[in-house]
Parts: C-alpha cells; sequence; structure tokens
C-alpha cells in the first residue's frame, strides 16, 4: 500500500489514507447508529406492542394510542399544507411576473425553512393556545406541522412545474387556452409527482418532531383518542421523550427503543415511498 | 393581437378568475405566516426588555429575582455548535472527497441513499441514544460522574449534522466537471494536488454554503441537546472546558417554556432568547443559499 | 493498480532494460491490446509501433476506439468507470500497464491535448505552470521555460503581455494553443492529441495543424482524428482503425494512394466503413 516513489507521491499516499479512514468512520457511526435502533428495537416490537394502549407512565403496555396521534396529527397537517403550497407554487410558477415580489417570496419560504422546530411550539404556545384561548389541542399542532412542512412541499411542487418543458405552455396557448386553463390541463397534471414527492418528504420529517408540538399538542397520560379538535393526543416523539427521561429503568427503555424503531420505519417508510414515486412518476411522465 | 399578448393574458376573462384569485391568496398568506410568527415573537419579547435591571446581558439566570442573563446559554450554544463542526467538518469533507473520486457511480448512488436515510432519522431518536449511551460512554471515558456535559452534546450534534454537510459537500465536488481532473492528471498532479489546485477552488462556493447551512441545524437542534446537556444555568469553569454540564439556548426553551407562566416576565425572556435564536438561523440559512446558488462564473 | 480484464494475454514486450529500449524503432509498443468497458469489447487484440518522431494519426470512424486507445497510453482512462485492459503497451522502453507503480510519473513523460480546451480558471501563467510542479524551480528559471513551451505552441506573440489576465478570457482556439503549450512545458517526448481540433473553428484550426506539424519535427505526436482531410495535410503515418481493429497503416503517401487496400480507399473517398 504504502509503496513510496518520492515526497509528493507520499503526500498523496497520506492523502487518500485520511480520505479512507474517514469513510471507514462514518460507516462505523452509520452502521452503529442503525444498528442500535434495529437490533434493540427489535425486540420489543410485536403486533401487540403497537396495538395496545401504554399504561403506568409508558413503561409496560404499548403504543397504540402514541401511534394513533402521531399518524392523525401528521395527516391532518398534510391536508392542511396541501392547498396552501399548491396555491403558492402555482403563484411564483404561472401568476407572478414581478421579479421583486419573486424575491420576497424566496426570501419567506427559506426564513420558514430556517425556523428552528422549538420556536415553532413557542410561537403555537403564544398565538392559538393562550392568545386565541384553545388550549391544548391536537389541531393546533396539525396546524404548526402544516406551517413548517410548507416550505418543503412548495418548493418541491415549484420545481416539478418549472421543470414542465416550455413547449407544452406554447402549445396549449397556442390551441386558445387561458392561463388558467393551462395551469388545470397542463401544469397541475404534470407537476403531480412533485407535489406528492413533496408531502410526502414533509411527512416524513413531519412525524419525526417533538419541540414543536409538545408543548401545544400533546399531554402524556390519560389520552386516547380525541372526541373534539381542542383536545391533546399522545404522541410517538414526545412518548419517546417522556421514557428518555426515565432512562435508569430498563423496562421504560424498551419500549422507548420499540417506539423509536416504530418512528424510524414510519419515517423511513414516507421518504422512501417519496423516492420510489418520484423515479417511478417522472419517467412516466416526461418521454 | 399577437400569440404573445395571448400568452400574457391580457385578454379580460369573462368570469372573475378565481384560480388565480386563489394563487394571489396564497402566496400573500405565506408572506403573512412568516412576519406573524416574527412579529408575535418580538411583540412577546418586550416585557423583558422594557422591564428595567433585566441582567439580561448577565450571566445569572434566576427568575425569583428578575435577572435573565442569556449569556450562559449563548455561549453554550455556540460552543456546542463549534465542537459539533469541529467533528464534522473534516470527517465530512474527506469523505465527500473520497465519494466523489470513487469511479464506480452505483457506489455512488447507494451511499447517497444511505445517507438520506440517516438524514430522515428523527432528533428525538438521536437524543434518546445519547441518553442510552453517548452519556455512559462519555462519563466512563473521563471517569465522571454523569455524562450529561458539553462534550457530550457536541458529539452528538457533530454525528446528526455529519449526514447533510457530506451531502451537500459531496454534490458541490462532483459538479466540477471531471475534464478538469482528467487535464490536470495529465499534466502530472497527484490526487491531493489536483484537489488544493483545481478541484476546491471551484466547488468552495458550495462548500460554504454546505458549512452555513450544517451550522444553522446546529444551532437550532432542541431535543438531543435537551436530554444529554445537563441543563446547568452557568458559564463553566474554566470557560472552554467541555467536561462540564451547561445549557443552550434551545435546551434551555424546551426545558422551561412548559413551566414558566404564560405572560410573565420569565416567559418573556424566554421568547426573546428565541427571537434572538431565530435571527442567527434565518440569517445563517439566507446566507448559505446566496452561497449555494451562486454559479461559478461570478467568483 | 488498473483494473485487469479476467482473460490476460501474453505480453510479447516486457522490456525493464530502461532507456535502452527506446533506442529501438519505436517509441510506444503495443502489443495484443484489448480494451473493454464492462463487458463491451471496444479494441481487441491490437499490436502496432508508433514511431519516435513525426505525426501518427489514427483515422477511422467514431466510436471505434481510437480515443479509447490513446488514453490508455497515459493510463488515464482507468479514471473511467469499468474501463479494463488485457495486453501490454511500452512507452519508451517500460510496460505502462505494469511497470509503473506511480502512474503521475509515467503521465510526467508524456502530455496530452483533450477534444474540449480545458483551461484553468486562473491566469494564464498558473496554468502554464502547473506542469512545473514536479520540478524545483526558481521564478526566474520557470519563466524561461514557460516562455519557451509559449513559443513552441506558436501563441507567444498573442499573450506575451498578457500573461496574468485569466485563461478564459482566450478564444476557444487560443485556450487550446495554451493547452497544448501548457502540456509542452513537461517537455514530454510523447504527445498524445485527443481530436484537438474537433472544438474549434477553422481558421483556428489551421493555426494548431501548423503546430502540429512542427512539433512532429522533434517529438512523437499521436493525434486521433475522423476528419480525413487533416489527416492528409498533416500525418506522415496514418493507422486506419475500424471497428476495435487496425485495417491498415502506413506512411501518408501510401494511405492517401491507389496501393492502399480497397476498405481503406473506401473509407477515404467516401468515408464508408462496412464495420
Amino acid at each position: 500500500m504504502f509503496n513510496v516513489r518520492n515526497r509528493r507521491h507520499f503526500s498523496e499516499q497520506c492523502f487518500a489514507f485520511a480520505a479512507r479512514l474517514s469513510l471507514i468512520i462514518c460507516a462505523g457511526v452509520l452502521l452503529f447508529l442503525l444498528g442500535s435502533i434495529f437490533t434493540q428495537g427489535i425486540s420489543a416490537l410485536s403486533l401487540e406492542f403497537l396495538f395496545t394502549p401504554s399504561s403506568s407512565f409508558g413503561k409496560s403496555g404499548g403504543i397504540f394510542y402514541q401511534l394513533f396521534g402521531s399518524l392523525l396529527m401528521v395527516l391532518a397537517a398534510a391536508l392542511l399544507v396541501l392547498p396552501l403550497a399548491l396555491g403558492t407554487a402555482l403563484f411564483c410558477n404561472s401568476y407572478n411576473s414581478n421579479t421583486g415580489l419573486a424575491h420576497v417570496m424566496d426570501q419567506s419560504l427559506y426564513a420558514l425553512n430556517a425556523i428552528p422546530s422549538v420556536t415553532y411550539g413557542i410561537f403555537g404556545l403564544i398565538f392559538f393556545v393562550n392568545l386565541l384561548n384553545t388550549g391544548i389541542s391536537w389541531f393546533v399542532g396539525s396546524i404548526i406541522l402544516a406551517i413548517m412542512m410548507l416550505p418543503t412541499v412548495t418548493l418541491s411542487t415549484y420545481q416539478a412545474m418549472a421543470a414542465i418543458p416550455k413547449i407544452y405552455h406554447e402549445n396549449a396557448a397556442a390551441l386558445g387556452l387561458t392561463r388558467t386553463e393551462i395551469v388545470r390541463r397542463v401544469t397541475l397534471p404534470q407537476s403531480f409527482h412533485g407535489i406528492v414527492t413533496g408531502l410526502l418528504i414533509g411527512l416524513s420529517r413531519a412525524i419525526g418532531e417533538t419541540a414543536p408540538i409538545m408543548f401545544i399538542a400533546t399531554a402524556f397520560s390519560g389520552v386516547t383518542v380525541p372526541q373534539s379538535l381542542v383536545e391533546p393526543v399522545s404522541t410517538l416523539p414526545t412518548h419517546i421523550l417522556e421514557l428518555a427521561q426515565q432512562s435508569t429503568d430498563p423496562q421504560a427503555l424498551q419500549n422507548a427503543w420499540g417506539a423509536s424503531l416504530t418512528l424510524v420505519l414510519l419515517a423511513a417508510a414516507f421518504s422512501g415511498l417519496a423516492l420510489f414515486l418520484r423515479s417511478r412518476l417522472n419517467s412516466e411522465g416526461h418521454q | 393581437m399577437s400569440t404573445a399578448s395571448l400568452l400574457r393574458g391580457k385578454i379580460a376573462p369573462r368570469r372573475r378568475d378565481v384560480t388565480k384569485a386563489y394563487c394571489q391568496a396564497s402566496a400573500v398568506l405565506s408572506i403573512v405566516i412568516v412576519s406573524v410568527i416574527l412579529l408575535t415573537l418580538l411583540i412577546q419579547s418586550l416585557p423583558v426588555l422594557l422591564s428595567g435591571d433585566n441582567g439580561l446581558l448577565g450571566t445569572r439566570w434566576n427568575p425569583d429575582e428578575g435577572k435573565f442573563g442569556i449569556i450562559a446559554p449563548l455561549f453554550g450554544s455556540v460552543f456546542v455548535m463549534l465542537i459539533a463542526t469541529i467533528i464534522a467538518f473534516p470527517i465530512g469533507l474527506l469523505t465527500a472527497i473520497y465519494i466523489s473520486e470513487t469511479r464506480s457511480s452505483k457506489l455512488r448512488r447507494f451511499i447517497k441513499s444511505v445517507l438520506e436515510l440517516l438524514a430522515g432519522i428523527p432528533s428525538i431518536v438521536y437524543g434518546f441514544i445519547g441518553v442510552a449511551y453517548l452519556n455512559i460512554w462519555v462519563a466512563d471515558l473521563f471517569d465522571l460522574q454523569s455524562g450529561r456535559i458539553i462534550l457530550t452534546a457536541g458529539i452528538l450534534l457533530g454525528i446528526m449534522i455529519l449526514p447533510t454537510f457530506l451531502t451537500l459537500t459531496e454534490d458541490a465536488l462532483s459538479a466540477v466537471p471531471q475534464r478538469y481532473r482528467e487535464n490536470a492528471k495529465s499534466l502530472g498532479l497527484y490526487r491531493h494536488e489536483v484537489f488544493t489546485d483545481i478541484i476546491f477552488p471551484q466547488a468552495k462556493v458550495g462548500i460554504a454554503g454546505a458549512g452555513l447551512l450544517a451550522l444553522g441545524r446546529a444551532l437550532g437542534e432542541t431535543m438531543a441537546v435537551m436530554l444529554v446537556i445537563g441543563s446547568l444555568d452557568r458559564l463553566p469553569s474554566p470557560l472552554f472546558n467541555p467536561l462540564s454540564s451547561g445549557q443552550t439556548i434551545t435546551s434551555k426553551l424546551g426545558r422551561e417554556v412548559g413551566e414558566s407562566a404564560f405572560g410573565s416576565v420569565h416567559f418573556s425572556a424566554l421568547v426573546f432568547m428565541s427571537f434572538i435564536l431565530v435571527s442567527i438561523t434565518i440569517a445563517l440559512t439566507i446566507l448559505s443559499h446566496y452561497f449555494l446558488t451562486r454559479k461559478q462564473a461570478d467568483v | 493498480m488498473p483494473d485487469k480484464h479476467p482473460k490476460p494475454q501474453l505480453s510479447l514486450v516486457k522490456n525493464s532494460a530502461g532507456a535502452d529500449a527506446a533506442a529501438q524503432s519505436g517509441a510506444v509498443k503495443v502489443r495484443n491490446f484489448s480494451a473493454y468497458y464492462g463487458k463491451n469489447c471496444i479494441i481487441s487484440d491490437v499490436s502496432l509501433d508508433l514511431p519516435e518522431k513525426g505525426v501518427t494519426c489514427l483515422l477511422g470512424p467514431s466510436g471505434t476506439g481510437k480515443s479509447t486507445l490513446l488514453r490508455w497510453i497515459n493510463r488515464i482512462n482507468e479514471e473511467t468507470e469499468n474501463a479494463s485492459f488485457s495486453g501490454s503497451i511500452n512507452v519508451l522502453g517500460l510496460d505502462v500497464l505494469e511497470g509503473y507503480p506511480d502512474v503521475t510519473e509515467l503521465r510526467r513523460r508524456t502530455g496530452m491535448v483533450f477534444q474540449q480546451p480545458c483551461v484553468f480558471p486562473c491566469s494564464i501563467y498558473d496554468n502554464m505552470l502547473m506542469g512545473l510542479r514536479n520540478r524545483k524551480l526558481s521564478k526566474s528559471e520557470a519563466r524561461v521555460i514557460i516562455e519557451q513551451s509559449l513559443k513552441s505552441a506558436a501563441i507567444w506573440d498573442e499573450i506575451a503581455h498578457r500573461l496574468e489576465d485569466p485563461a478564459t478570457s482566450l478564444s476557444l482556439g487560443q485556450q487550446q494553443r495554451l493547452c497544448i503549450a501548457r502540456a509542452l512545458v513537461l517537455k514530454p517526448s510523447i504527445l498524445l492529441l485527443d481530436e484537438p481540433t474537433a472544438s474549434i473553428d477553422p481558421v483556428s484550426s489551421r493555426a494548431i495543424e501548423d503546430l502540429v506539424i512542427s512539433l512532429g519535427k522533434d517529438i512523437a505526436v499521436i493525434m486521433v482524428t475522423h476528419n480525413i482531410i487533416q489527416a492528409k495535410r498533416i500525418a506522415d503515418n496514418v493507422i486506419f482503425l475500424c471497428d476495435g481493429k487496425i485495417v491498415e497503416q502506413g506512411t501518408r503517401t501510401h494511405m492517401f494512394s491507389m496501393r492502399s487496400s480497397e476498405k481503406t480507399r473506401t473509407y477515404i473517398t467516401e468515408e464508408f466503413c462496412d464495420c
């Protein structure tokens, strides 16, 4: 390996060695992370675990209501964000010719993306829970998650729209279609894959979020299916948080591993689906 | 009536264009949301700013005495971020170099999908792994009572920002066309010289963007840091001792917001800290996008 | 080390005696050489000798392996995905594929210019300095060598006064001549040119062709081209490759006369080759 011919060659060998070593370190960290989540979590995971409610503050029992709460909140968030993201992306793509406004829109979306998750939680606490007096409400959690997902979904949709070949628009306009008709018949169908993948990626991130919802939407125990919009739920991330703070109890730890594995699998399922659909829908849409 | 004017839609539609109005409203709403968030934070910060003798620029945090010194959490945030970047940037850069120089595109694609998977692990899970393993290992390694110290938070954060930084840096390196490498190697340059003289100057703008984005993530990370840092509202002594417990802005917010009364000066102080954090992360993100999208010709 | 294809052939010429070998005819000796991309065989069992001086043109339709062969001579092809080989290539007496553990040393003895002019994004002077990395030279010595190379590349007069300007401010034809000058800084005995005028306008192409002719008086210039008229203008020897095999090789006068084989004549007159 160290077949050295001169001083510069030696430097090159050192450089190559350092690069290889870094790769091995990264691979090691990766294996450790994924491996520990998997091996520790798999022993806790079972159908029973998934469908049994938790008891004694999570130390025993399963995670049924947490699973339900997480899925309920993110799916409601997806429904909330979809029309807003679609409208905003359409505006930037088809209806806006003012570059100043376009610049402001870009910066606004970047700013939304940059706000830390705990700040979203604080905002939700101030604006909804207190000022609007909703109390701890799962729906408010969905609203906040929807705002967090907005930049991701908007950007993905916009990129898909911008990628539509101009020739489609030109042909449609030549046939006498108005701008709105072009939007409905050309832009929306052709950018459908971007909307879907953007939503899935947003869902993948939203389901793992803890800080935005822990002040405003969740309660730890005694929670089942909410009967109204202004009741709390329990969710997987907040459940893991509580269990992590009881780290001396092995049973709590084991349940935490099970919940972590479930969460990681859900997030991976969403983003895996997004990747799969991106290649499938994209190749069908463009010749 | 030219085709151009047809395309611009200057012919008045017979009924109001509902779709267009809807899209305009959506766009405006997006901008309004950002403004409302920032404004709300600012307004709620006012009570603590307006109350004199709040000790904001001090190092003591004691709500009962009305002292809300933000220096300690601010210092903690920067210290943890520093440790994280020392870990993530060199390893990330060298690994990105290796990946971008590898011949096989199949291998490259595989590594990139794995990195995306890693970047998708929720931060609470990282935090839990920190509690379950890292705390204990660090405590054993340095013979401490508890592993809940600044160093642990820095290491954990470094592991968290590594995939993102790696992917973006690798993108920047691969964006340099292959012909530059071929020409440089034909001239008898060694691989490290090809990197320092040819590749890096062209990729450095993209790498800077990647770094800033990673910094922003490091500063804004809450759950993982909160679980492993120890929540001690004091500057470490000596000042640069990573083996003491500490506090970051995010860990403080995570722990205390739920426990402080809405409308109190305490709460307002927390909101003010959050506002400072948001300003920094927004500035970092906008700067990083500026770097990431700048074309090489402008440099 | 580069990938060896699973079926290596015997190498007939493996001379590690060093400089003496160069005194034999042929600066580059190719023996039973085959090149592959994955399972695709691009060059099959080619053997030839390339002379020490003069311009040798590798001629033939596109995709027949001319560039691939050229790129294995300085082993730059091992950077390409899935590329592998079997057989042997001898450059100046040493086996290229086995005798050079540090491939960068090999590349310092040959110079290569690619089809697309590729100047580095720094000044003209810094571009030229790139080739001088391995030699410890003072600033004035370096300047002398750079001036010499720019003169041999027939571009000195045009840019002597603007050496600090960015190299990208030159026209494409000038950039390509700069690339040739940059390669000449290495004082190579073999210059490898991969379709150097393919991206250049006709007027600048003529200037480059004249340059190639004058360089051929001192060193071995091996040029890949699919431009038959260009080959007729500048080649001393022509090797006609088709479908990864040598159809015919010989001097220019032979190849462009009625004495060449029918396949060659068909290609030269009608640009058609039924490989």
